[in-house]
């Protein structure tokens, strides 16, 4: 049984995605448009529209679901904090 | 309107929407394939079908006649002067309705589809370049190859026995005399502004054209 995700990564994840699914909605409407008669307008939608935003769509979506996410960068943490004057040593 | 593909997009649609509003599915045993598939296969299939459907309907002459610049050759086809090849050819049927301008602008030769899409191209860059611009008479872009007469003239009765065509049969295969040297201007602009354009409709007891 794998490990949950982190919600931290799951959250990065999830707004990949979201974005991708976005721009592929927007350009699947925009290639429904273009479908409604022959003529120059609507291939010139289609091309530069439709087409453009699935392509782009399509590349976010690759990297939605197959780039990993950066863990975060480690902070730089204190010196330890003795816990009585026994641990500092004899003076 | 293509059916299948309006069927695609909305399948894509619904499928996309479910992906992301199950949080984490493309993350899940199972979910990845789903995702894949809303995400990457169905709108890489909807965007190539919808390419071949556009392709498709370039071909057609409605398309062609998109472009204000082309209203008068589309009327051109309607004009009722039987020497005009272009309007004896599209009223007698003897090309297709749907694809006339393709049907005789394209060279039937291997790549000939392709050089017709890249002028097609090449109309377009003009079309937007010269926007605002004085009309200017349009010319082709090469003098026209009698072997796209010959593609469907070439062996027929009234072709071989025509009597203007006798002592000249070689000259148009080699294409040395032009079929448009008697059988031009294909296009019969000057009849266009007489107004006196065959409507098919009203001569069709069914009242549509075919």
């Amino acid at each position: 049984m794998t490990a949950p995700m982190p919600t931290r990564e799951l959250a990065t994840r999830q707004r990949r995605v979201r974005l991708a699914a976005g721009i592929l909605i927007v350009g699947m409407l925009v290639q429904a448009q273009s479908f409604r008669a022959p003529g120059l307008s609507y291939f010139l939608t289609f091309a530069l529209g439709g087409a453009t935003l699935a392509v782009a769509g399509i590349a976010c979506a690759v990297y939605a679901l197959f780039r990993p996410v950066k863990p975060p960068a480690p902070t730089a943490e204190p010196p330890p904090v003795p816990a009585s004057n026994e641990e500092v040593g004899p003076t | 309107m293509p059916v299948l593909l309006l069927g695609l997009v909305a399948l894509t649609i619904v499928l996309i929407l479910i992906v992301v509003g199950r949080t984490g599915l493309p993350w899940r045993p199972g979910g990845r394939a789903v995702s894949i598939v809303a995400l990457l296969v169905l709108p890489a299939v909807v965007t190539w079908g919808g390419l071949s459907h556009h392709l498709d309907e370039a071909r057609s002459t409605e398309f062609c006649l998109s472009c204000h610049e082309m209203e008068p050759y589309g009327r051109s086809l309607r004009v009722s002067e039987p020497t005009k090849l272009a309007a004896a050819h599209y009223q007698n049927r003897r090309i297709p309705r749907e694809e006339a301008c393709y049907t005789c602008h394209t060279s039937y030769t291997l790549f000939g589809d392709f050089q017709a899409k890249i002028s097609g191209v090449r109309h377009v860059i003009v079309h937007f370049a010269n926007a605002g611009d004085a009309a200017e008479p349009l010319e082709l872009y090469a003098p026209y190859e009698n072997r796209d007469c010959l593609r469907c003239h070439d062996g027929a009765r009234s072709y071989l026995e025509s009597a203007g065509h006798q002592g000249n049969l070689h000259e148009l295969v080699s294409g040395a005399v032009s079929c448009l040297d008697c059988h031009g201007p294909a296009h019969g602009l000057g009849d266009v502004a007489t107004g006196d354009l065959w409507d098919p409709d009203a001569s069709s007891p069914r009242g549509a054209a075919r």
